[in-house]
């Protein structure tokens, strides 16, 4: 059996605040510890940086007696403790001269031996060292089951996502075949980075189904697919390559008064549409909400999240992921706003970056948790309670096709590298005129998804249950 | 029902309104999803109303304290005592938990996660309906 891989993620704020301690320009050695949560994702075991203890020069890192510097025992111990009140695994990083290779010294590689055992019976999590260059990260991780692993690479979660690893990777010695127009845009780097990525749709409507079918041209690698609806014959003029027969006979039965689910899963849709493009991408579907807490957990192992569900609830279990699990996403809307005649009076498209640590959804005030309850209430009180039915939103596959086509590209030049300058977090597109916004909304600093607080849930990993919906529990 | 198979949210909010309302039943019933439907029982709404107590009833969501807690039930025969009507938009008579009840809807407009748990809201709604 393979041994485990341990990575590491870092939300680019707190990779910025860390940087800019170790690397202020004099040229010297500064030292701090990060403390990370744990999680298991697709890829392996993940730490999630989600605090960093600053050593301040001279009192918290000091003259070493074997080293050249080292964390005073009196932060240690303050760290250590911290790491194991908190839950959180413990890691040292200090830094060393140079700009894209970086490695422990020996007498780094002795200090961990003589001190990690003792911190691993303190904090009882996972602790090591990691060792920065300017654009280069090494590490080594001592586990509580007395295994020593290497960090095998580090993602820092912006726009665009950064790889650190102790040395460049290699180059791919070979290009992805059938790529070649894109590849001349971003590079065979970048395709092979497409490929081996893993993002979750959730909602595969009209949107998602638009977003399914770009990302399946652009040659993403692997698919999790998030929808528990069957196609109506009122989806058809909006979803992708939908023939009348997805439709046809689960509409038939509907005007027969018939309860058979036999129309096609909208989620089978957007799959057969990625094999379409890319007979090599593999798929995993989930036919429900991604409030069912398989979904959620299979979304959390994901590279990336692209969110075409507007509901409170598929807002809300997506924002805990991006914040809880260090997943980045993209949330993409239209809303078309009409009078009480009908009259149109306002379209615009919306998309929104999603990342840990920055302005999430709760922040930017957009899940009503209101709605959230009334979502959360079972289906037989929601309708004793007579709440009238929501009319079905005015919707357009053009319109569809703008928020796709902005939302996909956002995140293919994050994901190779292209993203230019600092992005807002939001951009509003208004189609019926020249109009463009873009929003930044400030994050709230007690908010308990994307706060920096000790309690929050920001990197929490599998410490804490995502805000699913258990079904059946207490039957 | 067991606590157990609630979320954590849900079980330290049920015990937010046993503080709150002390000297009252709490009847729980499991949602299947993690959450309670709770049914406080008695609440004194006083002599302006008759019965001049009833019974309270919620959804604790399992995605508490994310979630509003909304809508609240009172007992569906609760009336003025002087004979006029209670009329406002947020009442209706609905059928609750087998229970014929006058449905409660007022959202939170400025929820908090922090502060804004059922028995908050619980104690507000109760204030706003002895104010009708």
């Amino acid at each position: 059996m393979d041994e485990p891989t341990w990575t590491l993620r870092i939300p680019a704020p707190v990779r910025a605040e860390l940087w800019s301690h170790l690397f202020p320009g004099d040229g010297e050695e500064h030292g701090a510890v990060v403390l990370a949560g744990v999680a298991q994702t697709g890829d392996g075991p993940c730490l999630l940086a989600r605090e960093i203890l600053i050593a301040r020069d001279g009192t918290d890192y000091v003259p070493g007696k074997l080293g050249y510097r080292a964390l005073s025992p009196d932060f240690v111990r303050l760290a250590a403790v911290r790491a194991r009140d908190r839950g959180l695994a413990y890691l040292a990083v200090h830094c060393h001269g140079g700009a894209d290779h970086v490695a422990f010294s020996g007498t780094d590689l002795n200090s961990h031996i003589r001190g990690y055992p003792a911190l691993l019976d303190i904090t009882r999590q996972p602790v090591g060292a990691l060792v920065a260059a300017r654009n280069a990260l090494a590490g080594e991780l001592w586990l509580p089951g007395g295994e020593i692993r290497a960090l095998a690479e580090t993602r820092v979660i912006g726009e665009p996502i950064e790889w650190l690893h102790s040395e460049p990777p290699l180059t791919p010695s070979v290009a992805v075949a059938g790529y070649d127009r894109q590849v001349r845009v971003f590079g065979d780097r970048g395709q092979e980075l497409l490929s081996h990525t893993t993002v979750a749709i959730v909602g595969l409507g009209g949107l998602g189904s638009i977003v399914a079918e770009y990302l399946g041209r652009l040659g993403v690698g692997r698919f999790v697919l998030v929808d528990g609806d069957r196609i109506h014959t009122a989806n058809l003029p909006r979803m992708i390559a939908a023939r009348r027969s997805d439709a046809a006979f689960g509409s038939l039965a509907e005007r027969l008064g018939l309860a058979w689910p036999i129309a096609r899963r909208k989620t089978a849709l957007a799959a057969r549409n990625i094999k379409r493009a890319n007979p090599n991408a593999s798929i995993t579907i989930f036919n429900s909400g991604i409030e069912d807490p398989r979904a959620a957990m299979a979304a959390a192992a994901c590279d990336y999240i692209m969110l075409a569900a507007d509901s409170a609830l598929a807002r809300h279990v997506v924002n805990a992921i991006v914040q809880q699990y260090f997943v980045p996403g993209i949330e993409a809307g239209v809303k078309v706003r009409s009078s009480n005649d009908g009259t149109v009076e306002d379209i615009h498209v919306a998309i929104r970056a999603l990342m840990p640590g920055q302005s999430c959804l709760w922040c930017a005030e957009l899940i009503n948790a209101t709605q959230l309850a009334l979502e959360t209430t079972p289906e037989r009180e929601r309708q004793a309670a007579k709440y009238i039915p929501d009319v079905p939103a005015p919707a357009v596959i053009t319109l569809n096709g703008i928020a796709a086509g902005e939302a996909t590209t956002r995140f293919l030049f994050a994901t190779v590298g292209l993203t230019s300058g600092l992005p807002s977090q939001a951009l509003l597109r208004f189609p019926r005129g020249p109009e463009l916004k873009r929003q930044t909304v400030s994050a709230r600093p007690d908010c308990r998804w994307c706060g920096r607080t000790s309690d929050s849930n920001l990197g929490r990993g599998d410490s804490r249950e995502l805000p699913v919906l258990r079904r059946g529990a207490g039957r | 029902m067991s606590e157990a198979t609630v979320t954590s949210a849900v079980a330290e909010a049920l015990g937010g309104l046993r503080r709150a309302f002390p000297e009252a039943q709490i009847a729980e019933t499991s949602d299947a999803s993690g959450g309670l439907f709770v049914i406080i029982e008695p609440i004194q709404l006083g002599p302006e109303f008759s019965p001049k107590s009833t019974w309270l009833g919620m959804h604790l969501s399992p995605l508490l304290p994310d979630a509003d807690t909304y809508p609240l039930y009172i007992g569906g025969g609760v009336t003025r005592a002087d004979g006029s009507p209670i009329t406002d938009t947020a009442i209706q008579s609905v059928a609750w938990q087998s229970r014929s009840a006058l449905q409660l809807s007022r959202r939170s407009t400025r929820h908090d996660a922090a502060v804004s748990t059922p028995a908050l809201k619980a104690g507000n709604v109760i204030a706003w309906f002895r104010s009708l």
